[in-house]
């Protein structure tokens, strides 16, 4: 028993319990129920197993050897009926690319089997098939109800036409254009044909009596010359091949053919003390042909246009008859001889001599077995009993109707078990070549071990080890290609031989199918079913994945299998052109992909950092250095200390300021523009509240501004400071216009137009009725221009903006330090008149206030401390880090 | 509605522009610019808003330090409820100034008292190429020349600091205001032309 | 009208703030961060105030009910309050569209006013300033030595020109594929990068400056609130 499942799909092997395929993920079990074991049916694209019967040829049963004696008999017979056949064109190439098309193409050719087609030339080489496991069996695809067999109703299949005219229906039409029907069939299909079953001794007169009814290819199995005249425009491709007028022997004669010569030429040297009755009649049979022959290796070639639709192999069959006087019995092989012994009833053939074909000559003498004294009753009844009987339950209409015609008499539904009894030393391949629905249903049950079972062959008993699995991986080669594959040639034979031989149905099916008006997968031939859509062809992919024929998956060859042959004429002459599946960058592409991808990982990539004992000693640099700023501060703060002297000197921008207050006529309007952050109010309050002091000495009108939201409040706060608030008590006045939006644009917008531009102060009271805007209309009405500013920017578009309105109205700026070397190109292009900048800037002007100490005073010595501090750990930290540096980059590139 | 505000811009653009060259178009580029700043003020309460919204989402998704942002939104309500109520220039309403915003801002900037000259000592340490050399030296001689002795200030560091602000140093700083005033040109002329839009609209 | 306690609950709060402030020194803590949080909200909202008051209300709701308005600026303010409305749409999102009229206009009168600026305030008179650089009647009436305004304003032009190499971006494909600039225009870009590094330096300085002096200000408050105490 199987232990792994190979899924139809990818082939992988899976367990057998698996549903789906664990690669693929395709179901392997069906959804609906399987025919398993012997009922399993072969899958579309399965070839029957090929099997080496060689070894059993001495005992195929007497009826057999019956066939080919009587079928030689009539051989003469059958010439002349020849040109009653119609004719057709001549199938000139064996590689027909629409080989397996015909039955589709027109209908002219329908009633050609594809089957038969695929048998000849047409039929696509097999691969060799992949060794599997034992353990390993092919998933069937499709349960019985997918090929269940429809009822018998009036629905027509074309394909099957020729079935039904083979069963002798009389019903069918069809039956009445016996150029549409193969004559094998028919001959198979007609009284005269069922009379050779009956009785053996009469299949000679039968066969020469009415040769146009004997089926042909049973003829030509038994080697019989009346294959060739058989052929018509209907007949099977394989029963055309082998020409009557094939004159000449070749070295390159099938075996099996020579096995054929042998018989005809009566070899004297073989032994065969195991042959069977059957063999030694059909010794019998070519008793009366001394002359071996040897099939010509041009047999195509050579084939006359009468008999171009005959299967090849047929018409080598025929032609070992027709020449055997041609052939020439030194080139007789071994085992012909073997069979020359046969015929002279000799005792000891070996078994090792048997050709292969024999393997396969079972099957197709399953489906016409010769009446003999041990043709068993099933058989008999074949012959007697008409084709109506079967009626309701047989599904004549999909089964094919060869099959009914075999059914019809030999399966009455109505005694299955009382026949099946008398059938018990039937061999198996026999009731596997009796209908699927007929008394040898129930037989896998009644021969358990057919292998071993002492009343078959032991040749027969190969053919019940065949199983599905291996049947599905035989090769199909072409027929007649050289002597090596001619045994090959039996394992072309249809499927519906080889699943005739393992899927007995069981004898209720024909009821039970019928009931539920649906076709069973055994009972319907694998070239049926290579034939149907392929949308139902899961099991049409596992044959596809067997690598034996090419499946067709769209156009309008769907779901056709092998219909386009890889011929060999066809197949390229040169080797393909390797297209390389690596990506075609060039240099500059691959290095720049290399250094994206270096980008990325480096992105990815963890990057270390610095230990923690750095980032603490760097951390304990940053608390030592709050700790010294905040010790000296508090420490010079609360000493109060005045060390250090204030800036020696008065720099020119400072020089300009202090020049610009000073000219300031008394009592003139004054233009204060605030414009600085409330973090900057120490530095800015520091650099302004000298300037303000010297300015209020000229008793000016303040006129504020401020274009920063805060700075209207802190323009408050500085006027409230004790400096201010002083002034104010000598009665400086000042207006405070609030917040002028907008940057630049409220800039310009003063600048163009102040009256506009602002309306009320920041109480609300009319601004421009207030005395400190007495007699100012526009901008340059202001005496003096003051911008308070922490920023290079507001200075920068305070000065743009006023450019154009000043006039030659003096600015003064008073910054912090840290905007005021932005500040300072404006102060040297002369657009400002002085630069205050910073507690520098306001201790500078401190000292040229008049000696008037201010709040610069206050923080200078701790101002100047803290700066030589930073000085001194900015050189000296930073001469170090330097070193350092240079140094860790140096172990860096020395790691590296 | 793109065309629309392009066109908007560029009239009003062109029309302030015009009242540069053109005195009878001064009374229209006066009021325009009183529109702008109208609209400027209001865009500082667009800032405050959008402010208060993400602040209150916050705390609405409960997300980390949602506590910091309920601080903040109580301490913006009632600055602002003060402010409205009081108007910033009353005595109470300063409080929030002088007790809160200047110091707490003023804190701020002393604090880069410590983070500065941290990061001028580690400078050289990362990266000692010419330009932070130079910066590094003319930060320290500028820093010794603001300082004074006790006796008056530092021999020739005075003099050298002095001679680098109002020459070197005027230089580049010049050199810089003139590179800002030439990218401010550009982008203004960019917006005039509707290259830029950096108005927005659908 | 004084409000008693008013200073001592401003310097409460300015010592409370100014503490949980410098608390980050140690290092980021919840201290420093209420500090910052509550600092950020009053400040907002004290802006919003201002905003209100000093911009709606003084430039557009007072004058429309001040009866000393003419009533043709109550009409031109109808135009502001429109834009007003629609830029205040910009707090919702499903709205926001609507005030890109406004932020057009915005935009619009702010390039126009900063292409004029620009012009006509720092492009001409810089120029100007370095050219007159090489004044020596204006150096002589300063008591500079000829030389010295010579030299001063030859490296004034340098500085402005290497500056602006610089920030000169142009290139050039090069043979190898990569964009440089041109060989002179390196050279001049390497040289300006030293006049950018002494002119970022004396900005270092002085933002060091002005921290250091609103370091010791914060300090001097500090003591002047425990002072004040004692």
């Amino acid at each position: 028993m199987a232990d792994t499942v190979k899924c139809p799909v990818c082939g992988e092997d899976n367990s057998a319990g698996s549903e789906f395929c664990q690669y693929c993920q395709s179901r392997i079990q069906p959804l609906t129920g399987n025919l398993r074991g012997e009922n399993a049916p072969i899958t579309p694209g399965e070839s029957p197993t090929k099997k080496s019967t060689a070894d059993l040829e001495p005992i195929l049963p007497q009826w057999l050897r019956d066939a080919r004696s009587s079928a030689r008999d009539a051989t003469e017979g059958d010439l002349p009926q020849t040109p009653q056949q119609p004719q057709t064109s001549p199938r000139s190439a064996p590689q027909d690319l629409l080989a397996g098309l015909r039955s589709q193409s027109d209908d002219d050719e329908e009633e050609t089997p594809d089957w038969l087609t695929n048998i000849t030339g047409g039929a696509p080489s097999a691969k060799k098939p992949k060794e599997e496991s034992s353990n390993v069996r092919w998933v069937e695809l499709g349960g019985a109800k997918d090929s269940a067999p429809e009822p018998q109703t009036n629905k027509k299949d074309d394909l099957n036409d020729w079935m039904r005219e083979a069963s002798g229906l009389p019903q069918e039409p069809a039956k009445s254009e016996p150029a549409d029907s193969p004559d094998w069939i028919r001959q198979l299909a007609s009284d005269d044909t069922r009379a050779i079953f009956d009785d053996s001794a009469n299949a000679d007169n039968a066969a020469s009596d009415s040769p146009q009814t004997t089926s042909d290819w049973l003829n030509s199995l038994g080697v019989s010359n009346n294959a060739a005249p058989v052929a018509s425009s209907d007949t099977p491709d394989w029963q055309n091949l082998p020409s009557a007028s094939a004159p000449s022997a070749s070295a390159d004669t099938p075996d099996w053919l020579k096995s054929l010569d042998a018989a005809d030429s009566n070899a004297q040297n073989t032994s065969a003390p195991e042959t069977p009755d059957w063999l030694n009649t059909l010794g019998a049979t070519n008793s009366g042909s001394q002359n071996s022959f040897e099939t010509p290796a041009n047999t195509f070639a050579d084939a006359p246009a009468s008999s171009s639709d005959t299967p090849d192999w047929l018409k080598s069959l025929d032609a070992a008859d027709s020449n055997a006087q041609n052939t020439s019995a030194p080139e007789t092989p071994d085992w012909l001889k073997s069979l020359d012994a046969t015929d002279s009833n000799a005792q000891n053939t070996s078994a090792a001599e048997t050709p292969d074909w024999l393997n396969t000559l079972g099957a197709p003498s399953n489906v016409a077995p010769t009446a003999s004294a041990d043709t068993p009753d099933w058989l008999k009844g074949l012959g007697e009993t008409p084709a109506a009987p079967i009626a309701e339950p047989t599904p004549a209409v999909d089964m094919p109707s060869w099959m009914s015609a075999e059914s019809a008499p030999a399966a009455p539904v109505a005694q299955p078990q009382k026949e099946n009894d008398s059938l018990g030393d039937v061999p198996s391949w026999l009731k596997s070549a009796a209908p699927q629905s007929s008394i040898f249903d129930d037989l896998p049950a009644a021969q358990p071990a057919p292998a071993e079972s002492v009343e078959n062959p032991d040749w027969l008993n190969t053919f019940k080890s065949l199983d599905p699995a291996k049947s599905a991986q035989v090769e199909t080669p072409p027929a007649f290609e050289s002597e090596s594959s001619a045994d090959a040639l039996f394992t072309d034979m249809p499927d519906w031989l080889s699943n005739s031989i393992e899927t007995p149905a069981p004898s209720s099916a024909p009821e039970t199918t019928s009931a539920e008006n649906e076709l069973e997968v055994s009972q319907l031939p694998s070239w049926v079913q290579s034939m149907r859509p392929v949308d139902n062809g899961v099991a049409q992919i596992a044959s596809a994945a067997s690598g034996e024929t090419p499946l067709e998956a769209r156009g309008a060859l769907a779901g056709l299998q092998g219909v386009l042959p890889a011929a060999p004429n066809y197949a390229p002459t040169s080797k393909p052109k390797a297209y390389s599946l690596k990506l075609q960058a060039t240099d500059e592409q691959v290095s720049q992909a290399g250094l994206l991808e270096q980008i990325l990982a480096a992105e990815t990539s963890p990057v270390p950092i610095a230990s923690f004992s750095t980032l603490r000693a760097w951390r304990g640099l940053r608390w030592s250095l709050a700790f010294i700023f905040f010790a000296i501060t508090f420490a010079v703060l609360i000493l109060g200390t005045q060390i250090f002297s204030l800036p020696v000197g008065i720099p020119l921008e400072v020089d300009g300021a202090l020049q610009a207050v000073q000219s300031i006529p008394q009592g003139n309007p004054v233009l204060v523009a605030f414009d600085y952050e409330p973090a900057r109010v120490a530095e800015m309050e520091a650099a302004a509240a000298p300037v303000f002091d010297q300015l209020s000495l000229h008793a000016p009108r303040l006129t504020f501004i401020a274009t920063n939201e805060n700075s209207a409040v802190l323009v408050e706060r500085f006027m409230s400071t004790p400096l201010m608030a002083e002034h104010q008590n000598s009665g400086l006045q000042y207006l405070n216009l609030g917040y002028l939006p907008g940057g630049q644009m409220g800039i310009r917008a003063f600048a163009q137009n102040p009256r506009a531009a602002i309306s009320y102060d920041v109480n609300f009271s009319r601004a421009w009725d207030s005395p400190q805007l007495q007699g100012v209309n526009s901008f340059s009405d202001f005496a003096a221009f003051i911008l308070v500013t922490d920023s290079a920017d507001s200075a920068r578009a305070w000065l743009e903006q006023i450019s154009s309105a000043r006039g030659a109205m003096p600015v003064v700026v008073i910054s912090s330090a840290q905007s005021a070397p932005m500040i300072q190109p404006y102060y040297a292009s002369g657009q400002i008149t002085g630069l205050v900048g910073g507690l520098q800037g306001g201790a500078i002007f401190e000292q040229n206030n008049n000696g008037r100490p201010g709040t610069a005073r206050i923080y200078w010595d701790a101002y100047s401390i803290g700066m030589l501090i930073a000085a001194a750990l900015i050189l000296i930290g930073g001469l170090w880090n330097l070193f350092a540096g240079s140094r860790d980059r140096a172990a860096a590139r020395e790691a590296k | 509605m793109r065309v629309f505000t392009a066109a908007i811009a560029i009239a009003a653009g062109v029309l302030i522009l015009g009242g540069y060259f053109f005195p009878p178009l001064a009374a229209v580029q006066t009021l325009l610019l009183n529109w702008a700043i109208i609209l400027a003020g209001a865009a500082t309460l667009v800032g405050v808003f959008n402010l208060i919204s993400v602040h209150t989402s916050k705390i609405r998704r409960r997300e980390k330090n949602s506590a910091y942002s309920a601080l903040l939104i109580i301490g913006l309500v009632a600055a602002l409820g003060l402010g409205i109520a009081l108007r910033p220039e009353h005595q109470i309403a300063r409080v929030m100034m002088d007790g809160i915003i200047i110091p707490a801002e003023a804190a701020l900037m002393g604090l880069l008292v410590v983070s500065l000259l941290y990061a001028a000592i580690r400078l050289l340490r990362r990266r000692a190429d010419v330009m932070s050399i130079v910066f590094l030296i003319t930060a320290a001689l500028l820093i010794l020349g603001s300082a004074t002795l006790p006796f008056g200030n530092i021999p020739v560091i005075d003099v050298a600091s002095r001679w680098m602000t109002q020459v070197l140093a005027l230089g580049g700083a010049r050199g810089i205001i003139i590179g800002v005033a030439l990218g401010a040109l550009t982008t203004g002329l960019r917006v005039l032309f509707g290259a830029d839009r950096p108005y927005g609209g659908n | 009208m004084t409000i008693p306690y008013l200073d001592l609950i401003t310097g409460a709060l300015s010592f409370i703030f100014t503490l949980l402030i410098f608390s980050y020194v140690i290092g980021d803590n919840p201290l420093f961060r209420i500090g910052v949080y509550i600092f950020v909200g009053v400040s907002a909202g004290y802006i919003a105030a201002i905003a209100f008051w000093q911009v709606l209300w003084a430039r557009l709701i007072y004058p429309l009910i001040d009866a000393s308005t003419s009533a043709m600026d109550k009409a031109f303010l109808a135009v502001p309050l429109l834009l007003s409305v629609l830029i205040l749409m910009k707090v919702s999102p499903r709205l926001a569209g609507l005030g890109s009229v406004a932020m057009a206009f915005l935009v619009g009168v702010g390039a126009a006013v900063t292409i004029a600026g620009a012009v006509a305030g720092t492009l001409i008179p810089q120029m100007l300033g370095t050219i007159n650089a090489f004044d020596m009647n204006a150096a002589a009436a300063q008591n500079i030595n000829v030389f010295e305004a010579a030299l001063n304003g030859a490296f004034i032009l340098a500085g402005v020109i290497f500056s602006l190499s610089y920030f000169h971006f142009g290139a050039h494909p090069q043979a190898d594929g990569s964009m440089r600039r041109l060989g002179f225009i390196e050279i001049m870009a390497w040289i300006g990068r030293i006049f950018i590094g002494i002119t970022l330096g004396a900005i270092f300085a002085g933002l060091y400056s002005a921290a250091l002096t609103a370091f010791i200000e914060r300090i001097h408050s500090l003591i002047n609130f425990i002072g004040s105490f004692l």
